[in-house]
């Protein structure tokens, strides 16, 4: 047992890590740790590690395995005829839910007669969180959020340019420091960078719902804030779900977003006055 | 030069531009329809009286800054204490996000439901809502297990790609700039 566990363990250190960038790879002898970016995997051998892709799709063929855990960030699994995938650890896919879903239900994606239907659903239980949680702020924070509206709306141009400008610096600086300094430090701050990303997309959001609101009711009253922002989220959401046009525009909606946020510093006022 | 025998005087001359009578000379009316540099003296009268009307005149009405000031702060002024109690200020709302919820679950759970699952449509609707919040949980939990590995990951992957790093370098200095820019712009 002890010679033939040496072995095993002998061989599968030995075999050698497969890193791809921006280039597909295709895995036909054994590996100890398979790591892509924007590249799609095929895996048809055994894989003793990890395996981890960014933005591209895995497909797990009949004489591929993997031993440790496999995470698909930005992109989606596959195994060859549906058959349930040979992975040791734990399949995951973060950022998307409907595979988790379908794996509560019991149900097989492959086998899904709708899948429009499905994908539709989630958007609309999306869009009842987007309205909570900004329910939730604006009944928290109103003040910053109308600041952040009246402020957007004064500039739309140069609230683009700031989302455009923040989205920008924060890719470029996740990307740098990813690239050129350790994981040790590099790690934390891109988790940080992303936090800061969710935050202003988070924020800028229910301001800009904020926003289309007042327009749409034309009145900026206190009073009508939440009817103000369940109207926006109406208008923006129901655009959002439109085949090809929905996404596009909902993407520039998240920048503008993060220009809001950014510009107005989350919708702190510019002097503080003390009252004594 | 003034071609006038018999020039007009400067106060009869601002009488007839403001169109009442003459005080030195009675016959000034006659005297300016006949002569034209006495008729041009009462035109010049006439704009010079115009001009003083409009300078003393009130400014057009524009906004008062008093106005102005005023609709700014009830704009961005916090909620009052009964606003944020006001249930009828946010039961529409909140119903809107509810309904949303309700409606997405029903999608969810159209393409499973049988013939029986019809007739109680809730109850069929029951399973997919907890599969639902069961997945956002595992989601959530998902994503927080597995991002610093795949981050250290990802960092592995580029830190074989240093001219892509120093690439993002290089542009990062003016996309940073460019921002601080449009930030400070707006600052001022």
């Amino acid at each position: 047992m002890i010679p033939a566990g040496l072995l095993i363990l002998a061989a599968t250190t030995a075999a050698p890590a497969a890193t791809a960038f921006a280039q597909d790879l295709e895995i036909r002898e054994p590996r100890r740790r398979v790591v892509a970016v924007l590249s799609n995997v095929r895996i048809a051998a055994r894989v003793s590690g990890d395996v981890i892709v960014w933005g591209g799709d895995v497909t797990l063929l009949p004489e591929g395995s993997v031993d440790g855990n496999l995470s698909v960030f930005g992109g989606s699994l596959s195994t060859s005829e549906g058959r349930p995938p040979a992975v040791g650890g734990v399949v995951s896919t973060p950022g998307t839910l409907l595979r988790l879903y379908l794996d509560e239900m019991h149900r097989a994606p492959w086998r899904e007669a709708a899948p429009a239907l499905l994908s539709r659903g989630l958007r609309l239980i999306a869009l009842s969180a987007w309205l909570a949680v900004g329910l939730v702020l604006l009944f928290l924070f109103s003040s910053p959020f109308a600041r952040a509206a009246a402020c957007a709306e004064r500039d739309w141009t140069r609230t683009l340019l700031a989302g455009t400008l923040g989205v920008l610096t924060l890719l470029l600086a996740t990307i740098a420091a990813l690239a050129l300094l350790p994981g040790a430090i590099s790690v934390p701050l891109a988790i940080v960078f992303g936090a800061l990303a969710v935050a202003a997309k988070i924020f800028g959001m229910s301001a800009l719902f904020l926003l289309l609101g007042q327009k749409i009711l034309r009145s900026v009253a206190p009073s009508r804030r939440p009817a103000a922002l369940a109207s926006g989220l109406a208008v923006l959401g129901l655009v959002s779900l439109v085949p090809f046009v929905g996404p596009l525009v909902w993407s520039a909606a998240s920048v503008l977003a993060v220009g809001i946020a950014l510009l107005t510093r989350f919708g702190t006022p510019r002097y503080k006055i003390a009252i004594v | 030069m003034n071609a006038c025998l018999r020039p007009l005087d400067p106060i009869d001359a601002e009488a007839l531009a403001s169109g009442a009578e003459p005080v030195e000379a009675a016959d000034a009316a006659e005297h300016v329809r006949a002569c034209a540099s006495c008729a041009a003296a009462v035109a010049d009268a006439a704009a010079f009286a115009e001009a003083l009307d409009s300078a003393g005149s009130p400014p057009d009405p524009a906004p008062a800054a008093g106005m102005d000031l005023a609709s700014g702060v009830l704009r961005l002024r916090p909620f009052s204490r009964r606003e944020r109690l006001d249930f009828s200020l946010w039961s529409g709302p909140s119903l809107m996000a509810v309904a949303l919820f309700l409606l997405g679950v029903l999608l969810l759970a159209l393409p499973g439901i049988t013939a029986r699952d019809q007739a109680g449509l809730i109850a069929a609707a029951l399973a997919p809502a907890a599969a639902l919040l069961r997945a956002a949980s595992r989601s959530l939990a998902e994503l927080l297990a597995v991002a610093p590995s795949g981050l250290d990951a990802l960092s592995f992957a580029l830190r074989g790609q240093s001219a892509f790093g120093l690439a993002s370098l290089l542009l990062l200095a003016p996309a940073a700039w460019g921002l601080k820019r449009a930030l400070a712009r707006e600052r001022r």
